[in-house]
């Protein structure tokens, strides 16, 4: 029964085909990583003393329901997320998903010394494979790349895209400039050239501040205030022609939100029609571009009073723009039921299914 | 179709541009690199002076950087919003279209037997226009170019419109234009700007009435309706107040943004169909805006001891213009803005019927609607009511099917109930340009050669709707089964 209504709070009943775009694996330790680090990275490791990036734990403050909901500690003192076993036992069983994409979001980009970040960033990916990849066919995951030079990710795209697992590269939306400046196009390349998806996530380096004006004080304005940063990149992508230059590129934005997306549409549409003229590239309105190859998940869904909620919904102009996503194991509060309540029955199954199964080819 | 000459080739240099009135429409006229456009002079968009705007090459880029500068193709760019349209076709980068008019170069000798060429009149359009909005003209306007004189060796720039230039002699159909200027612009409240207003040459102004409005003619042709708030004794100025309207097509929001003291205005007017009439008493209720013709009637009232009272509602206290003036009144003004008392109790005020006493009411529609079901028990007569628009449903009517026929090919469409004329012969390969779709902007405007046309469009004045020789594609209709269109 608890089961059962476990699951009716991550799915809000539905039962048909399920696909989650968004669900997390954590690297517990650096001990994980040691049998898929090269031997010089290994020395340094053991010499320096290294455990993790330094970084990750703003994001994800240890104890906040946002970090790992209650429900989803485990009871064996590992960290949560941190192995398949919690996973199926939490998400992929209860839940009956047929795929689901796993984002392992470890800081990477907060390393500074490039050699070793790549270093990391390969281990990361070897051990999703192993682990993770090859010991569960629902399972397909995000690549990480290291997030200081685009040349560097693109080799390690090359590298290891070709797997039948990895359907996307995770991008943290806090990058050292914006995804699209000119120098990032030799990564966006990459990921067209290896059919992948750009995820951008939550998250990101040190080197940009999570507001335009500096660092915040404190948690909440940070986690709230992130919703910036997506938008700026949102605004750099279209702005900057990419799509124009890789027209079979597919972005998604991951624990980004959507509910602002309608507004800044519009308002991106409005200025261009006297704008064009800076961007000539930018050949249409912006919110065609969007709609034909941005995808959004569903969380956090800022649900909200119901009316306004659906309105906002209707303002995205599109039943094809967003995707499940549990999020796991981060505790967003909010049911889907209140998404699905506010879209007609016919979009019910491209939420739940149909448009993560066409953004990632499942 | 009507031809035009408008000027000899040698008149509007290589990059220069004419501005023309023809048929009543503000027509600009340009020669780039020795080919000759002309588009309608009005933005889709909001109604600006589009043809002031600047003219620009094609830029375009396959890619980030890769950029593609043509001037094979120029575009003419809006100098209020920057949206751009193709000097040809005048299509931009989306649905928004304004209108082409075709132009060409003939010589006086063809011309002569073919325009109604008249004589050298008064006003020939002998004036370039340079660019922006605050560039001077070379030469004082109104630029009509009907009667331009032809010549045999020359060479003539002509412009084709639709319709036939007899139908609507320019200046015929309407009252005198006036060139004003404005002299002061103050707040009267939130979102009220009053305006004072005097003739550019310093004669006296028409006299008027309490109750008058005046057309106020904005550049690029854009025209409202405002009442005359002033005093009826003063004749060399007149005041209108200006609500900043919400969903303002341009003229309020252009009024309330741009206008400044010393820029010029044309003026039409006054008009009355709200006039003051004899009664024992009167009862005066506005809404919002619509105290602005009651505030001379009161002051004439006032003046000559009569009985009255006014129920002033608002919105809040502070968006409600006039109400210290009236204030002073005490005793028999009432102020009732929404935010603190509600709605305005009609039925208490107009539950007993009171012989002698004349109700003027002037505001937003419900307001009139409540007022007339409230005071439907009175003497017939005794309420006199202005609306700020007129009733709205210009675009409503029955719509049935009709047939179009193609005068130039013969072809017939059929025009289904539920689509328009535009989308029929769109759909039939033939096309039409439109941009509002809603009857406003001109855009579409298409000469009638046979038929009855039902008119629901906002952009002809009463007499070209009379004369029926042109029609707005996008949104009119036909009263007969069959409409002959010079497509």
């Amino acid at each position: 029964m608890a089961v059962l209504e476990e699951r009716d709070k991550l799915t809000g009943g539905w039962t048909g085909r399920l696909l989650d775009a968004d669900v997390h694996a954590t690297v517990p330790s650096i001990e994980v990583l040691k049998p898929y680090l090269e031997p010089y990275w290994l020395e340094f490791v053991n010499e320096t003393g290294f455990e993790a990036p330094p970084w990750t734990g703003t994001f994800y403050p240890p104890g906040a329901e946002t970090t790992v909901a209650p429900e989803w500690i485990p009871g064996d003192g590992r960290p949560a997320a941190s192995s398949l076993d919690h996973l199926r036992q939490h998400i992929l069983d209860p839940c009956g998903v047929e795929r689901a994409v796993l984002n392992c979001y470890w800081g990477i980009e907060a390393v500074r010394h490039p050699d070793f970040a790549l270093g990391l960033a390969r281990a990361v990916n070897d051990w999703l494979v192993e682990e993770w990849l090859e010991r569960d066919e629902r399972l397909r995951a995000s690549l990480v790349v290291p997030g200081f030079v685009p040349e560097e990710a693109a080799a390690e795209i090359d590298r290891v895209g070709g797997h039948p697992g990895f359907v996307q590269v995770l991008l943290p939306v806090r990058s050292s400039r914006l995804y699209g400046q000119r120098p990032w196009h030799p990564m966006f390349a990459a990921i067209e050239r290896n059919d992948l998806v750009a995820g951008i996530h939550y998250g990101g380096t040190p080197d940009a501040a999570p507001t335009p004006t500096g660092y915040p004080s404190w948690f909440l304005e940070e986690y709230v205030g992130h919703v910036q940063t997506f938008q700026a990149q949102l605004l750099s992508l279209v702005g900057e022609g990419l799509f124009e230059k890789f027209p079979k590129l597919r972005v998604s934005l991951l624990e980004s939100g959507f509910t602002w997306l309608g507004p800044t549409l519009w308002r991106m549409d409005k200025e261009w029609k006297g704008l064009r003229r800076d961007v000539p590239w930018v050949k249409q309105l912006p919110s065609k571009t969007v709609h034909e190859h941005i995808k959004v998940s569903v969380q956090p869904l800022d649900a909200g009073p119901p009316e306004g909620f659906r309105r906002a919904v209707e303002w995205l102009d599109s039943d094809e723009l967003l995707m499940y996503a549990s999020d796991y194991p981060h505790g967003q509060g909010d049911c889907i039921s209140q998404l699905l309540d506010v879209l007609p029955e016919a979009a019910h199954a491209k939420l739940m299914a149909a448009n993560a199964a066409a953004q990632y080819r499942l | 179709m009507a031809k035009h000459v408008v000027a000899k080739i040698s008149e509007i240099a290589e990059g220069d541009r004419l501005i023309v009135s023809l048929q009543g429409r503000s027509i600009g006229i340009f020669n780039v690199r020795g080919k000759f456009y002309g588009l309608l002079n009005r933005c889709p968009h909001q109604g600006a002076e589009l043809c002031r705007g600047s003219i620009l090459g094609q830029l375009e880029a396959d890619g980030p950087g890769q950029l593609e500068w043509s001037d094979e193709r120029c575009l003419l760019q809006c100098p209020w919003h920057g949206w751009e349209y193709d000097l040809e076709t005048g299509q931009s980068h989306f649905d928004s279209r304004v209108r082409p008019y075709p132009v060409g170069v003939e010589p006086g000798g063809r011309l002569r037997g073919e325009v109604d060429a008249g004589e050298a009149a008064q006003a020939t359009a002998t004036a370039t226009i340079a660019s922006g909005l605050s560039a001077p003209l070379l030469k004082e306007g109104p630029f009509v170019a009907e009667t331009y004189p032809v010549a045999v060796e020359d060479d003539y720039v002509v412009v084709t419109l639709p319709g036939s230039a007899a139908t609507a002699p320019p200046g015929s159909e309407r009252p005198a234009e006036l060139d004003a200027i404005v002299s002061a612009v103050e707040r009267a409240a939130e979102g009220v700007l009053l305006l004072t207003l005097a003739r550019a040459d310093g004669e006296a102004l028409p006299a008027w009435q309490p109750g008058a409005h005046v057309d106020l003619i904005l550049p690029g042709g854009l025209e409202r309706q405002y009442s005359l708030c002033g005093d009826p004794a003063e004749t060399g100025r007149w005041q209108v107040a200006v609500l900043r309207e919400a969903e303002s097509r341009g003229g309020s929001a252009w009024i309330h943004s741009q206008l400044r003291v010393g820029d010029r205005l044309g003026l039409r007017g006054p008009r009355n169909h709200f006039q003051l009439v004899e009664a024992d008493a009167y009862l005066f209720i506005a809404g919002g805006i619509g105290i602005t013709p009651l505030v001379p009637m009161i002051d004439r009232v006032a003046a000559a001891g009569g009985e009255w009272e006014l129920l002033y509602g608002g919105r809040r206290r502070r968006s409600m213009a006039f109400a210290e003036r009236l204030a002073a009144h005490s005793g028999r003004v009432a102020l009732w803005p929404q935010e603190e008392l509600g709605l305005l109790d009609l039925e208490a005020l107009l539950e007993a019927p009171r012989a002698g006493t004349a109700i003027y009411c002037c505001g937003p529609e419900p307001l009139i609607r409540a007022v007339e079901a409230a005071s439907a028990a009175w003497p017939a007569g005794s309420l006199h009511v202005e609306r700020f628009r007129p009733k709205p449903g210009a675009l409503e009517g029955p719509n049935s099917a009709f047939e179009v026929v193609l005068g130039r090919s013969g072809t017939t469409v059929a025009v289904a109930a539920e689509e328009t004329v535009a989308e029929a012969l769109e759909a039939a390969g033939v096309d039409i340009p439109t941009s509002c779709r809603e009857g406003i902007c001109g855009t579409c405007e298409t000469a009638v050669l046979e038929g009855e046309v039902d008119h629901r469009d906002s952009f002809l004045t009463d007499e070209e709707r009379e004369a029926g020789a042109t029609m707005m594609a996008c949104c009119s209709r036909a009263r007969s089964s069959r409409l002959v269109l010079d497509v």
